[in-house]
């Protein structure tokens, strides 16, 4: 049994072996092919182990290899540091593991296989694969994980693939600025983390290792996962020496921070928006490190979010503010790509609001399907605008005669992300259960606020991803100089497969949604359900996540408003939101109320709709990114008034120095003759 | 003939000499007598030099009664290479190859009997005992109320460094390959400033420390002074008068200690055991010269000034040289015996060199951003390394000090590398200012490649060395200086700013019409540019054997500074 479950070291090392053996192929062309093959395989053994998983009752496997251990000796007080200071490597196989394995791998899979035809001929195609291989490590390597450490280093891999896919087409000066920006901002994830990290070890590792070691090695591992769980209970009830709640909180903000960065939680969503210019198939990816690695942080460390206090509500309240700017960014957005990066920063939003109000399966699960749909997304926008020459809303219109499979992609998506994959349904059950195992400490206002925001966010998402996608569907094209519509095809079959693999998967990934059907035993033998949430569950006992007619239903209603909302507002003719809305609403308001509040209500709700959208981008674009410019000017600055600061003589430095040299020396001679006085401790 | 050949026969008939150089070494090694043992000094039990001085060692494991020359040939195959190459003549091109083949290969065989050494310590682990370890020791000068010996070891902190110097000084080598104008002095200088590292590296007598430590002066006023860019003898005059100053101050430092140590000895071990406590006062003002001593050569805020001028006026060889390894070997002089010799005063001042690694964390990495030309932004980094490897220091401990250990090899082996692609790119582009760089990738992919790659490595990226060393790093300091960790954190979020936009304004962007003809790399400079990639990598991969060997190193010296658990 033990065999199948330690292939899953062979699902994380094979995309790196891919990339290895890539380097020896001859041709860019024959090394995409071995790292498309070597990741075909992975995904072939991750699927026997989630199988394998599935249909048998097992607890959490764990396999771990030593990296090192350091007797740790100290100058310091002894109890500042734990005694030891092992590092670990290895696997844990579990639900959360294996279905993220699985869906990182399909999804990488599909990817490639878009990028073998979509990137014929480009120059970097041996960089662009090498890359995404690398990226495909490290999602795996954190998914994986069984510790801190090597979570820590998954993610590291996961934000390096991440610059060197943005920075691609790297002959752009705009688009090595974007990339740089997006690293920088990735890299202070990457700090909170490791701050994160070293603080659990510092405040808890002499907890653990003082434990008796378990798993046949000689110590334990003070970042395991496994063993702070225990750890973090202990430090809440005031157990251990020094550790309190304001540890667990900060600690657990720490987390929080990285998470909320990496998922791009507006309006820290500028490094993804900094990523834009990487192609197609690798924003697909770098979509991926999005959403997945703060999901499965969470994830990890929830149960240190459940014992600090009011962090809960914290990430609630987080989330859902990012979920209704992501959301609304989105509305206001003219770029098809920059959709998809509010997009993503709005369902991951949804994610940290599900977390907040107790949903773990729930926020695991939008995570989940918000996966499939983003790589549809990306890759169906690829299509669009390879197909319209454009990216701009505005010149991508009638797509539905003439690339019918693209646009019905689009339109799965646009379905899927307004809740028809069940992902709005499942955080708005969880926000009015208050799912929290041991009954929820999210107040009651927090929670209205909270659920406003989910509200909230059902409808606009339906209002963006339909406005998305009736704008393309209907209508004509704008009539642009050597862009001819009667010479527009639909892409080729390759891609348009990949497409659709991406969509069937996302609907496969809605359908394990559906609440109630769970697992049953013939024999021995388990028959897998097809609930995410019996599969994938907190804590010992599966949470009964009883299903919840009256979410559904106002989680469906709001979304078939919203879409029939934006069909009125943005069917053909296409026209941007503010004037839609002002040819639209001045003739419903002149029958309601005649022609004077029909003239006022034209004025008044375009000028709402550009303050709470348009105006939200106008921050970005007029504070943000002068902020982050003008603290790169500003360090440049210092930096030369600084240089200046070395004396342009010799002769000034030269006295100098030896002065210093002087009086120290002589000070030494005094001091040990007994001259000098010197404070004896 | 064509060079590979030419270099092939220089190697052979280099060969052939050996033996009968070893001949004529034998004699000087025979001199040597056992060192006596000094009374009241326990038996050595750690694989440290800063065990007591045992007798002239032999090696066992071989059944053979001969003395361990390992290490010695280590250090002085330079040194021989430098006396053959001094009577040959270069007035041919031929003439100047067999000089050059000979350097490098007695800096080959350096970094091979190193890399033995490091991969036998290795496979030993802690257990390693001295004698395993090829120690050397033997009484060297009677003559002074104290005994100085000529005591040679390599535990785990020093095979690192000596890696990382064997390393960059055959890196440097292969760079002159194509040097034609004084070869002799060039090679014959940088082969004696590799003597005075290496043994710097391997000595655990103060004496013979401060000895090969001072002996780097000349070599590198000569080199700067000789074969620098505009402004070349300020800065040697600058760097010599550093690292005389740092020599003196070392020098008066270590006679305190001797002095009034009361051991009749300048060997490390015999005075760390010494029965008599060296009075606060004299210890105090000792840990502070030493300390400033190392704190020139150190590139920290404000002594940085000379290493970035002679970084930045240097040939791009002796550049490498000054950034990958003497900047580090003040590093490992601080670890050594800064803290080994005074650990209560070392703790004591805890708080002021925590405030200096803080000020040249900030100060490197502002001074980074705003740097214009190559050398100098490198230099810059520098500082920003060597900032952690001094917070290390204030916190000292044996987690943050490996980290700080395989700091300075992986800082070393980046900072070489990127000093190595700075002289290939100043070649390409006649040393243009760097607002006037950009789109070389076009032309040379692969240079731009290792500079990424370098710059990832600076940053400690996942896989490579300096990820290991800065997670080591911070998690040893937070625990007693957490509001200085995240401060020094938070400044190498600012260097990665920093350096991408290097590769930026240097490879990244458009193409421009000045550099469309530079050519990619050669085969020349992937031959000195891909070890030090397998090494920053290997470094990265196999940290968790490479660990615990700078572990037992370290501790010695941890355990002087607080009891061990």
């Amino acid at each position: 049994m033990t065999v199948i479950l330690n292939l899953t070291w062979a699902i994380v090392l094979l995309p790196l072996v891919g990339i290895g053996v890539a380097f020896l192929a001859e041709s860019p062309r024959r090394a995409a092919q071995v790292g498309v093959a070597f990741t075909a395989l992975a995904l072939a053994v991750s699927a026997v182990v989630l199988v394998f998983r599935l249909t048998h009752v097992l607890n959490v496997y764990e396999n771990t290899q030593t990296f090192w251990d350091l007797q740790s000796t100290s100058a310091v007080s002894s109890a500042h540091l734990p005694p030891e200071f092992p590092v670990f490597w290895g696997i844990r196989v579990d639900p959360l593991s294996v279905s993220f394995m699985t869906t990182a791998l399909f999804l990488s899979l599909v990817a490639q296989l878009h990028a073998l035809t979509s990137m014929r001929g480009d120059a970097g195609f041996r960089r662009f694969f090498w890359a995404v291989g690398l990226l495909t490590f490290g999602l795996l390597a954190l998914i994986s994980s069984p510790n801190l450490f090597q979570f820590w280093l998954g993610w590291e891999v996961v934000g390096v693939a991440t610059w060197v896919l943005a920075v691609h087409h790297w002959q752009r000066t705009a688009t090595a600025t974007a990339a740089a920006r997006a690293f920088v901002l990735l890299r202070i994830a990457d700090l909170a983390l490791l701050l994160g990290l070293v603080m659990t070890y510092a405040k808890f590792g002499t907890a653990v290792i003082d434990q008796p070691a378990t798993n046949g090695q000689l110590t334990n591992d003070p970042l395991s996962f496994s063993a702070l769980v225990h750890q973090w209970h202990l430090g809440h009830l005031g157990a251990i020496p020094g550790v309190g709640t304001r540890t667990l909180v900060v600690v657990a903000t720490l987390f929080l921070v990285a998470a909320a960065i990496r998922a791009a939680i507006g309006p820290l969503h500028l490094w993804f928006s900094g990523a834009l210019d990487a192609p197609v198939a690798g924003l697909a990816l770098i979509a991926l490190g999005a959403l997945i690695p703060p999901a499965v942080l969470l994830a990890r460390v929830y149960p240190l979010l459940l014992e600090a206090p009011h962090l809960l509500t914290a990430v609630a309240l987080l989330g859902g503010a990012g979920a209704v700017t992501g959301a609304l960014l989105a509305l206001a957005q003219r770029d098809l790509f920059r959709v998809g990066v509010f997009a993503i920063s709005s369902q991951a939003g949804l994610i940290l609001v599900a977390f907040g109000m107790g949903g773990y399966s729930p926020a695991l699960f939008v995570a989940f399907t918000a996966a499939f749909l983003a790589v549809v997304y990306f890759l169906a926008a690829g299509n669009l605008s390879r197909g319209f020459r454009s990216r701009d809303l505005a010149d991508s219109a009638g797509a539905r005669g003439r690339m019918p499979r693209t646009t019905l992609a689009l339109g799965g998506w646009a379905l899927g992300i307004s809740g028809l994959s069940l992902n709005t349904y499942s955080v708005l059950s969880a926000t009015f259960r208050d799912a929290l195992p041991n009954g929820g400490h999210v107040g009651t206002l927090a929670q209205v606020v909270v659920a406003m925001a989910v509200l909230a966010t059902i409808v606009l998402t339906a209002l963006y991803a339909f406005r998305v996608y009736f704008v393309i569907a209907t209508g004509d094209p704008s009539r642009r100089r050597g862009f001819d519509i009667t010479r527009l095809r639909e892409v080729d079959p390759r891609r348009r497969r990949t497409v659709m693999a991406a969509l069937a998967g996302g609907a496969a990934a809605t359908l394990v949604g559906i609440p109630g059907v769970s697992s049953f035993m013939v024999g021995t033998r388990k028959i897998p359900g097809l609930t995410f949430s019996h599969f994938i569950f907190y804590g010992a006992r599966r949470q009964q996540l009883a299903f919840d007619p009256t979410a559904l239903a106002l989680a469906a209603l709001l979304a078939a408003a919203a879409a029939a909302g934006a069909w009125w507002l943005f069917s053909a003719p296409r026209r941007q939101p503010a004037e839609a809305l002002r040819r639209r609403v001045a003739p419903a308001a002149a029958v309601l109320g005649g022609p004077t509040l029909g003239e006022r209500a034209a004025e008044l709700v375009p000028r709402v709709f550009l303050i709470a959208g348009e105006g939200l981008e106008s921050f970005e674009e007029g504070v943000l990114e002068p902020i982050s410019s003008g603290v790169g000017e500003s360090a440049g600055l210092l930096s030369q008034a600084l240089d200046r600061v070395r004396s342009a003589r010799m002769g000034a430095s030269m006295a100098a120095a030896l002065a210093v040299v002087a009086v120290l020396l002589a000070a030494s001679v005094l001091a040990a003759t007994g001259h000098f006085p010197v404070r004896s401790l | 003939m064509s060079p590979a050949l030419e270099a092939l026969w220089s190697a052979a008939s280099a060969a052939q000499q050996a033996p009968r150089l070893a001949a004529a070494f034998q004699p000087l090694l025979a001199a040597v007598t056992p060192a006596p043992t000094v009374p009241g000094v326990p038996p050595a039990t750690l694989p440290s030099p800063t065990a007591t001085p045992t007798p002239a060692t032999t090696t066992t494991s071989s059944g053979l009664d001969l003395p361990s020359v390992l290490l010695s040939t280590v250090v002085f195959a330079t040194t021989v290479a430098a006396l053959i190459i001094v009577f040959l003549p270069e007035r041919t091109a031929e003439q100047r190859s067999r000089i050059r083949s000979i350097a490098l290969f007695a800096a080959i065989a350096s970094l091979l009997l190193t890399l033995l050494t490091l991969a036998s310590a290795i496979s030993l682990g802690v257990q390693a005992t001295p004698d395993q370890l090829h120690e050397e020791n033997a009484s060297w000068i009677t003559q002074f109320s104290f005994v100085v010996h000529y005591h040679l070891t390599a535990d785990g902190v020093t095979l690192g460094l000596l890696v990382l110097s064997t390393l960059v000084f055959t890196s440097v080598f292969l760079a002159a390959w194509k040097r034609q104008q004084r070869v002799r002095l060039y090679c014959g200088l940088l082969l004696l400033l590799e003597t005075a590292v290496n043994g710097a590296l391997c000595a655990t007598d103060l004496v013979l420390f401060a000895m090969f430590f001072a002996m780097q002066v000349v070599p590198l006023y000569l080199l700067i002074r000789c074969f620098g860019g505009p402004g070349r003898e300020r800065a040697a005059l600058r760097a010599a008068v550093a690292l005389l100053v740092s020599s003196v101050l070392l020098i008066t430092g270590f006679l305190l200690v001797i002095v009034h140590s009361g051991a009749h000895s300048s060997d490390l071990g015999a005075l760390l055991t010494a029965s008599k406590p060296i009075p606060d006062a004299a210890a105090t003002a000792a840990f502070w010269l030493v300390f400033t001593a190392f704190g020139l050569g150190f590139v920290i805020v404000p002594t940085h000034i000379w290493i970035v001028t002679a970084t930045a006026t240097a040939s791009s060889g002796v550049a490498t040289v000054i950034a990958g390894v003497l900047v580090r070997l003040s590093g490992y002089g601080m670890i050594r015996f800064a803290l080994g010799l005074f650990p209560a005063q070392a703790q004591r001042a805890g708080s002021a060199v925590m405030v200096l690694a803080v000020l040249s964390a900030a100060w490197g990495v502002v001074l980074t951003i705003g740097q214009r030309t190559l050398r100098r932004m490198v230099a810059a980094v520098s500082i920003g390394q060597m900032s952690l490897v001094l917070l290390a220091i204030a916190a000292p401990n044996t987690i943050s000090l490996s980290g700080a250990v395989l700091q300075l090899i992986a800082g070393g082996l980046s900072s070489a590398l990127l000093l190595l692609l700075c002289g290939a790119i100043e070649g390409r582009t006649r040393s243009a200012p760097l607002d006037r760089l950009g789109g070389l990738a076009a032309q040379a992919p692969r240079l731009g490649g290792f500079w990424i790659f370098a710059c990832l490595a600076a940053l400690g990226a996942p896989l490579l060395a300096g990820f290991s060393a800065e997670l080591m790093l911070f998690t040893g300091t937070f625990a007693v200086h957490p509001y200085a960790t995240v401060f020094v954190m938070a400044s190498t979020a600012v260097a990665t700013a920093a350096l991408l936009w290097s590769a930026q304004r240097i490879f990244l962007g458009p193409v421009r019409e000045e550099f469309a003809r530079v050519r990619d790399t050669s085969a020349l400079e992937l031959s000195y540019l891909w070890p030090l990639v397998a090494f920053l990598i290997a470094f990265g991969l196999l940290a968790g054997r490479v660990v615990p060997v700078i572990g037992t190193g370290l501790t010695q010296i941890a355990a002087s500074l607080g009891g061990t658990r």
